[in-house]
């Protein structure tokens, strides 16, 4: 079970750097992706507009999978900034997971802060790592 | 109005010459004749008892082919005509008028349909789809030998609606007739007019004030010398026919209003759904029905205060009350339209006030169609969530979110992050909750009003005849008829006036001739007619010194329920006479091969 945590979700609203809410969960990106990346990038986006942040830190690795090849970008209808979001999403594990946070400077600052309060939302589930296919 | 003076039974058979009958078999373009063999039908048919001219066609309906059934009827002084083609709900209509213009009586016209009921329902069996086709069209042939000429029946209309109901739709209707110089009785039950509108804020999609423009449509109305508005006052009585009703309003306690009217109006409304205790945590401070969260934020400025506590996080549950289908205990089915757009909407009008509020929108469907796609797309780029829900599992809202947090907790699978069970805190849920019939049976029994299964009123055709009921004369429009928003409601308002004006505005109405008539000689008045008829059309009138059952041309319906009660057969329905059926009978049986 993890929660949603509002002080994620307002600033993924505040933030210019993170786009997601276009996102039509039509799945086009999924299955363009040449890397087979599942979460990515769909279910994530739902995690970072959720806000659950165990889910997001959880995907550390498909997050540095990721090619940026931008063959997901191409295809989706909704025109959702895919790469960089995902180029968002580094910066906050940097941050967040790893602790990078001098080391990148500026370039650091992400959507998120690591001192995000108690969260609206849960969830329960057991993150599923491994790419391809739907959990 | 009076009955017709002719004889009831006319038959066929003692028409002065023999019959000439053309035939014109379609082939749809190929929706007939792919499945049908059109030339075999032709080939069996033409030599049948009456037939003069028998022809194929392309397409019948054709200005070419309907030229030439024209000609042929002109050339050959045809005095029937049958069109074994479509469903005569699409072409009834064109063809009686082929035949009214080359000087043919319309109601010597029969359609066959031999697309629906053969080519199209067959399509496994070309051989039995063609046998059943030539059995349909000898059935429409003997129809036509004994068919007579009828005249519809004509009566003079009163030059004046009865509206029902003053909500927009209502004042709309009323405003439309009173424009094109007819007068108009308005009755609104309550003391106010305006209906829900009248209570509503800002309106989605435009932006305009509801009650504003309530206010603007009563000046509108008011400044309308055709028009009476009686508020506080309701429709008790209905007699006479279409064209000529006479109706009684009773307004307060002691006030009675008569008028004689054309044509009524429908525009009662709806309510909507009131969710029991218990339903998705209705009972529980916090949980608020849509009507109830929108004068919430009417009543507001600023950040959100509920009940003291200040709210920044809310909860939307859509399809509250709609589209109740078997996997969620069934209910309403219908999906309610309005809401979807109402709830998109008042979710921007928070994030106007506070953009820090948390809001998450648990649906099934998005129903935000055309333009209202924008209030969607506005609400989701302002950080509103939107999270889908299965029938099946529908949201658990409990109360147990733990001391110093929001109050409601709201599980939730969401189908759009596979599937992942989640718990949301929330100040506020608020249940998109639908439309429901508003309780009007004194009304329905007044009008006598035909309601669906879904207890809202309904139309002859969702499409056709979106805004007439099977009763001549009386007209609905707006909520009352099905889900619809505002600007829906006027739409669907000035169709009915439309409709109205059309006939009222002529001064005279043409009722189809096709009616149950009594012969009085054979009618001993045994009674066992006048329960039959479900529109009450038979009254007992005197005829040579005795009393005899006498059909109300203008109040039959031409249904044919008093037809078989009858015990001495005195009764018949023009166009169906019971020759008429005994011949296509025998036509229908005669061998194909
Ligand atoms: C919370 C909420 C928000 C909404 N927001 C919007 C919006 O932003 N934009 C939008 O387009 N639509 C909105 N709608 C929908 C809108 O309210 C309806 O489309 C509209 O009210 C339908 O008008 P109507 O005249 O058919 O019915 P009603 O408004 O229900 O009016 C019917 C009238 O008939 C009267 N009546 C009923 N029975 C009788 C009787 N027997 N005799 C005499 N009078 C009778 C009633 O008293 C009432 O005055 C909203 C609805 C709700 C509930
Ligand atoms: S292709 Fe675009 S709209 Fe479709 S799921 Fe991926 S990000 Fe969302
Ligand atoms: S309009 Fe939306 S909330 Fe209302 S019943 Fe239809 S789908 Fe459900």
């Amino acid at each position: 079970m993890a929660l949603v945590s509002p002080s994620l979700a307002a600033e993924v609203r505040a933030s210019s750097d993170f786009d997601a809410s276009a996102c039509l969960n039509c799945g086009t990106c999924t299955a363009t992706c040449p890397m087979g990346l599942d979460p990515l990038p769909r279910r994530l986006f739902r995690y970072v507009l959720l806000g659950l942040e165990d889910k997001i830190r959880e995907s550390v690795e498909t997050v540095f999978s990721c090619l940026l090849c931008r063959m997901c970008e191409a295809s989706c209808p909704a025109e959702v900034p895919i790469a960089e979001n995902v180029r968002s999403l580094r910066r906050y594990l940097n941050r967040a997971a790893f602790g990078l946070r001098e080391a990148f400077g500026e370039a650091g600052e992400g959507f998120m802060s690591t001192e995000g309060g108690r969260g609206d939302v849960a969830s329960d589930r057991p993150h599923r790592r491994a790419p391809g296919g739907q959990s | 109005m009076s009955d017709r003076g002719e004889k009831a039974r006319t038959s066929g058979r003692d028409r002065p010459h023999g019959n000439r009958i053309g035939v014109y078999i379609c082939h749809c373009g190929g929706n007939i004749s792919d499945y049908v063999d059109v030339e075999r039908v032709l080939e069996a048919v033409k030599d049948e008892p009456g037939v003069a001219v028998a022809k194929t066609a392309m397409f019948t309906c054709s200005d070419a082919t309907q030229q030439e059934m024209a000609e042929d009827i002109r050339e050959h002084g045809l005095d029937g005509l049958v069109v074994a083609s479509c469903s005569p709900k699409l072409h009834q209509f064109t063809f009686r008028e082929v035949a009214r213009r080359a000087g043919l009586n319309p109601y010597q016209y029969s359609q066959v349909n031999i697309r629906e009921q053969c080519s199209w329902a067959h399509t496994d069996d070309r051989a039995g789809a063609t046998d059943k086709a030539i059995r349909l069209v000898r059935g429409g042939i003997a129809r036509t030998r004994s068919s007579l000429p009828l005249t519809p029946l004509v009566v003079d209309t009163v030059p004046r609606v009865l509206v029902v109901g003053a909500g927009v739709a209502g004042l709309r209707a009323a405003l439309g007739l009173a424009q094109v110089g007819l007068e108009v009785v308005v009755v609104e039950r309550e003391a106010e007019v305006g209906g829900w509108v009248a209570g509503l804020g800002e309106l989605y999609p435009h932006g305009r004030h509801g009650g504003g423009l309530v206010a603007g449509l009563l000046d509108q109305v008011r400044a309308q010398p055709g028009i009476t508005l009686l508020t506080g006052a309701e429709l008790v009585e209905k007699s006479g026919a279409f064209g000529n009703f006479q109706v009684e309003i009773r307004q307060g306690a002691s006030r009675t209003v008569r008028a004689d009217v054309g044509a009524v109006i429908v525009a009662t409304g709806f309510e909507t759904y009131d969710p029991p205790a218990g339903e998705f945590g209705r009972g529980r401070p916090g949980v608020v029905t849509l009507p109830e969260f929108q004068r919430f934020l009417e009543a507001g400025t600023g950040a959100l205060v509920y009940e003291g506590r200040p709210v920044r996080s809310i909860v939307y549950v859509y399809c509250v009350g709609s589209r109740q289908g078997p996997k969620a205990g069934g209910g309403n089915l219908y999906c309610s339209r309005y809401c979807c757009g109402a709830a998109g909407h008042l979710s921007n009008r928070v994030a106007d006030r506070d953009p820090a509020v948390r809001q998450y929108h648990l649906y099934r469907d998005i129903r935000t169609y055309g333009n209202l796609e924008a209030i969607f797309t506005e609400s989701r780029n302002r950080g509103s969530v939107y999270i889908r829900f299965d029938e099946s599992e529908p949201p658990v809202v409990s109360g147990d979110a733990g001391a110093g947090e929001p109050r409601l907790k709201v599980r939730v699978r969401d189908l759009l992050t596979a599937g992942e069970e989640l718990d949301i805190r929330a100040d506020l849920v608020v249940l998109v909750t639908g439309m429901v019939p508003r309780p009007n049976e004194e009304l329905v029994r007044t009008l006598k009003l035909p309601v669906g299964k879904d207890g809202l009123f309904s139309e002859i055709h969702p499409k056709l005849r979106p805004v007439e009921t099977v009763v001549d004369g009386v007209l609905i429009c707006g909520a009352c008829q099905g889900p619809k928003n505002s600007s829906e409601s006027v739409a669907s308002a000035l169709a009915a006036a439309a409709q109205g004006a059309a006939v009222l505005k002529k001064g005279y109405a043409e009722l189809d001739p096709l009616v149950a008539v009594v012969d009085p000689e054979r009618c001993d008045d045994c009674g066992q007619c006048y329960p039959a008829c479900p529109f009450e059309a038979i009254e007992r009138v005197p005829h040579q010194g005795r009393e005899v059952a006498s059909v109300r041309r203008a109040v039959c319906k031409g249904c044919g329920a008093c037809v078989p009660v009858c015990p001495a057969a005195a009764i018949d329905l023009l166009g169906y006479t019971d020759e008429q059926i005994r011949a296509m009978i025998d036509g229908l049986l005669k061998e194909t091969a």
